[in-house]
């Protein structure tokens, strides 16, 4: 068998690129809490944030990076997080507000209570999955798909940008301990903050 | 490791839920005409079967909602999970009742 078939992968394919870490802490956060049965209101919310409102957690439609857009994150049955540019949670709330009238509703600014971790680079699945029981490969976890989980102790909303970019809800108090976890999974690869 | 099947996010792993005790155990209406020995069984008593339990467990690091689960206590095997309030599993309805425990006294109007 010729050499060149037995070494198929090049060193430099071996050094495994660092894990960019990226905590977005400005960004507005608003948790809607309303009745997923009522179309109108799921088309009017729609309507707000400029995103189909997602049903069920394989879904977080998403339009690029999250310090300058849109995220609507299903946190159960009739639970939602809205993800927006740092500043606007006021007028995102009073928006939501409005879409929803006088149904039975909750709006609740929670965006000092969490925080938005962006976690890029060839490694990233690997390193979530020391820590989640997700299955995180691409086939049962693509491009678009979101999830309640847990990274090690602390619970986390996760969901995938792209293939190798994922991000994740994290409550404000473990932000600490998730960048701790995070810096003993990333021995072999390493890590960058931005 | 132990999959269990929420009824709004699909199978995950254990380690995302939390075990809420036995399912299925309905307050008293009227509690300021319970004895202390009604109140205390409806408070302490449980059925703990050997072979299918009828179950509450929560999604804790999830959606967060309660559901009912069926699961064997010998094999811990689930046989069904449903939403509260939903029809269950045929196997629910199969399962042998276990009977009261020594000293428990049967409340009326108190579903087991």
């Amino acid at each position: 068998m010729p050499a060149d078939t037995l070494m198929p992968i090049a060193i430099a394919d071996l050094a495994p690129a660092p894990l960019r870490v990226r905590w977005s802490r400005q960004q507005a956060i608003v948790n809607f809490r309303g009745d997923p049965a009522d179309a109108a209101l799921l088309q009017a919310l729609s309507g707000v944030v400029g995103l189909p409102w997602p049903t069920r957690a394989a879904d977080c439609p998403n339009d690029g990076p999250a310090d300058a857009h849109h995220r609507v994150v299903w946190a159960g049955p009739d639970d939602w997080f809205v993800i927006a540019p740092a500043g606007c949670q006021s007028a995102m709330a009073k928006s939501l507000r409005e879409a929803a009238g006088s149904r039975h509703h909750a709006v609740t600014d929670v965006s000092s209570g969490y925080v938005v971790l962006g976690l890029s680079g060839p490694a990233a699945a690997e390193v979530l999955a020391q820590g989640c029981p997700l299955d995180l490969h691409q086939r049962s976890f693509a491009v678009g798909a979101s999830a309640g989980t847990h990274f090690f102790k602390a619970s986390v909303w996760l969901w995938r940008v792209q293939d190798d970019v994922f991000e994740l809800l994290v409550r404000s108090s473990f932000a600490g301990y998730v960048q701790e976890m995070l810096e003993r999974c990333t021995l072999e690869c390493g890590i960058e903050s931005d | 490791m132990l999959i269990i099947d929420c009824p709004f996010c699909g199978p995950r792993a254990e380690s995302e839920f939390a075990y809420g005790g036995e399912g299925g155990i309905a307050r008293p209406l009227a509690t300021e005409t319970l004895t202390d020995e009604q109140w205390g069984d409806y408070v302490f008593m449980r059925s703990n079967p050997k072979g299918l339990h009828h179950e509450q467990w929560r999604h804790a690091s999830g959606c967060g909602k309660w559901f009912n689960a069926l699961r064997d206590t010998l094999t811990y095997r689930f046989h069904g999970t449903w939403k509260i309030g939903a029809e269950p599993p045929e196997a629910f309805t199969r399962r042998v009742q276990p009977a009261a425990p020594v000293g428990e006294t049967v409340v009326e109007g108190l579903a087991r």
